[in-house]
């Protein structure tokens, strides 16, 4: 390689290199995602999602909490290690399935709610591979994450209309102020729910209020849109309903107890 | 019957029924309305934006997506103690009735007997 090329290659690396300020004996200081409730955990979800060869990542704070996570395939299979202030030590060495992506996100938030920064570093592993297609992927993580915190924040009386909705409702999506984004019911619906919500965040800006939308063709569902306190919600009913819709609205939103 | 003496029949038909306004979606103009009090014609064409808003406007787009029309056929929005209608006449006539009732009106009938009197009035304009 002429000098010239070499200096092209590693001028291109150092552009991909961490910031030497935000390297330490600790690792790599984790970058906030912005645009959500929480960044830090977000920042360690993105981490996971980086990851395609096995690695051993390891996520610490300041004061030595840390949890080892084994990542293939932006994938966790494995609990490696962690200590004792961020997760019970049963589940040191344990293999996970996506059914433990809840869990997952707990020993997560642990380490992540300390409001200090997290490091991350990165090492092979010792031990060895399990099947990759097993594990808690990163997009088990993020649906988590999004449900989670979109019920955790949502107020009361919007969360009580969408829970007795479900009695009802074919499906429905729902967006949170920061964005976060969760969707119920029908998967027929769900997916053009979960884009369709997203596209009318951006451009409903009215004020507190549901607006349902119908055809006179029975054979089509309803629409509606709900939006309280920064959220909105996108969802679909069958036209038997349009009553009911408008009287739980009613009951928990526009008239709380 | 006149478009006016249509509006105060259908208006009369459901109690506490307080406004019906015929209105043009196209241009936003109001046509006629009939009300339970006197009112301001600055109510009648904030009534019309309303009726422009629901059923044209970003939302009622992404809400036709899902229904078998491209656009809605009628928009429900209610507040605290009533319920606004905003239902279009059958294409391609681009009038609209916008009905301001209790919040427990019986919607169906509504929505009935409103598609019923814009095919007779939208017939009578064209």
């Amino acid at each position: 390689m002429a000098n010239d090329e070499t200096g092209r290659f590693m001028r291109a690396v150092a552009a991909l290199s961490a910031a030497p300020e935000d390297v330490s004996e600790l690792g790599r200081r984790l970058k906030p995602v912005s645009r959500v409730n929480e960044p830090l955990l977000a920042g360690m979800i993105h981490e996971i999602d980086e990851t395609v060869l096995r690695r051993n990542l390891t996520f610490r704070n300041a004061s030595h909490e840390f949890v080892t996570l084994e990542v293939m395939e932006r994938r966790i299979l494995k609990v490696a290690m962690c200590s004792d202030e961020v997760c019970d030590q049963n589940w040191q060495g344990k293999h996970v399935a996506s059914a433990d992506a809840a869990s997952i996100i707990e020993i997560m938030r642990g380490l992540a709610d300390k409001k200090q920064d997290i490091y991350v570093s990165s090492n092979l592993c010792d031990t060895a591979a399990s099947a990759p297609f097993e594990g808690v992927s990163a997009r088990d993580l993020n649906a988590v994450m999004d449900t989670v915190l979109n019920h955790e924040n949502m107020p009361s009386e919007l969360d009580v209309f969408l829970e007795s909705s479900k009695e009802y409702a074919l499906a429905f999506a729902s967006i949170s102020p920061s964005g976060a984004l969760s969707v119920w019911g029908d998967g027929q619906y769900a997916a053009v729910l979960e884009n369709a919500c997203e596209q009318n965040a951006e451009t409903d800006k009215s004020t507190d209020g549901i607006k349902i939308w119908g055809s006179f063709d029975s054979l089509g569902p309803h629409v509606f849109t709900a939006l309280f306190q920064g959220y909105q919600v996108l969802g679909c009913f069958s036209a038997d309903h349009v009553g009911k819709c408008l009287s739980l609205w009613h009951a928990s939103v526009s008239n709380p107890r | 019957m006149t478009i006016g003496e249509e509006l105060a029949a259908f208006r009369n038909r459901f109690a506490g029924c307080s406004m019906v306004v015929f209105a043009d979606l196209s241009t936003g103009m109001v046509l006629a309305a009939d009300t339970a009090e006197r009112t301001t014609q600055e109510k009648l064409d904030a009534m019309c934006s309303a009726a422009r808003f629901s059923l044209l406007g970003p939302s009622a787009q992404i809400a036709g997506k899902f229904l078998s029309s491209d656009m809605p056929d009628y928009a429900l929005v209610p507040d605290l103690s009533e319920l606004q209608l905003f239902i279009r006449a059958a294409h391609p006539a681009q009038e609209a009735l916008c009905v301001v009732a209790p919040i427990d009106v019986e919607c169906d009938a509504v929505l009935a007997q409103a598609r019923d009197l814009l095919s007779r009035v939208t017939a009578e304009v064209s």
